[in-house]
């Protein structure tokens, strides 16, 4: 997998995405992420590695609790993808619409 | 730097079709239908199958000159809760090696529009997505507006 691809995937999950949500209030630490969550602290160390090998996070070096915060480089980089695809999407239903407008017109004349 | 978070995973598409809920429907899941308006005018499409039921097979096979080549769409539908809901799993352009370039989770839901026709509600959850895609849609979308203008044309020569 590419990069975009391991961050769509990681992106494919609510509690990454509502980890995600969390961080961009500003960073955080395993055990403050994991609190509203009720989840245990391993639990959302996986999860911040998912978040990590995408880019989506960094975590320091420094401190002891290696707080995670928000890269937004990454999420950036889909987004652009997401316009393209939804441009992608509304060319497709402009052929819906042509073929809608014709079936129907053909249903009346027949 | 909260509206961020939002951007990225998901794709949401409302848009009204000019037709009855029942066609719009039919249009998305039936073989002859998507045949018809899958692909851009100038392009076929050699394989169309579609199995609209929990589980059932969606395959299209969109042909066009080159440099398009042939585009494979393959999928399942997960749920067909016929005119109202159509929830499917959607894999595209094919890569080397076996993988796919997209897989995507599609939800539309169809209501019937205030000022007529069908109101079409698309959210698409992207699962995975090749950044190689990326010029690949460009040059679709290209050909796709061509290609309409080449319909608009033959529509109004005909009317």
């Amino acid at each position: 997998m590419d990069t975009l691809s391991n961050t769509f995937a990681a992106l494919a999950d609510p509690t990454r995405r509502a980890i995600l949500a969390r961080l961009a209030l500003g960073e955080a630490s395993v055990g403050e992420i994991a609190q509203p969550f009720a989840m245990s602290g391993p639990a959302v160390t996986k999860h911040l590695k998912v978040l990590e090998h995408a880019g989506l996070i960094s975590r320091s070096r420094v401190a002891q609790q290696r707080p995670a915060r928000l890269e937004p480089a990454a999420l950036k980089a889909a987004g652009e993808w997401i316009a393209e695809y939804r441009r992608f999407w509304d060319a497709k239903f402009d052929g819906l619409d042509a073929y809608l407008a014709e079936l129907q017109k053909n249903g009346e004349t027949e | 730097m909260t509206t961020e978070v939002g951007v990225g995973y998901e794709v949401t598409i409302e848009r009204v079709f000019a037709a009855p809920r029942d066609l719009v429907f039919a249009c998305m899941t039936e073989a002859g239908h998507l045949a018809r308006w899958w692909g851009p005018h100038h392009f076929d499409v050699p394989v169309a199958e579609s199995d609209p039921r929990p589980g059932g097979k969606i395959r299209l096979d969109m042909r066009g000159p080159e440099p398009y080549g042939t585009n494979p769409v393959h999928g399942e539908y997960e749920v067909v809760d016929r005119p109202d809901t159509l929830v499917m799993v959607l894999r595209g352009f094919p890569e080397e090696g076996g993988g796919w370039g997209i897989e995507h989770r599609t939800t539309m839901v169809f209501t019937d529009a205030p000022e007529g026709g069908t109101h079409m509600h698309m959210t698409t959850v992207v699962l995975q997505a090749s950044e190689a895609l990326l010029p690949a849609l460009s040059g679709m979308r290209e050909g796709w507006s061509q290609s309409f203008e080449k319909l608009e044309t033959m529509l109004a020569e005909l009317g």
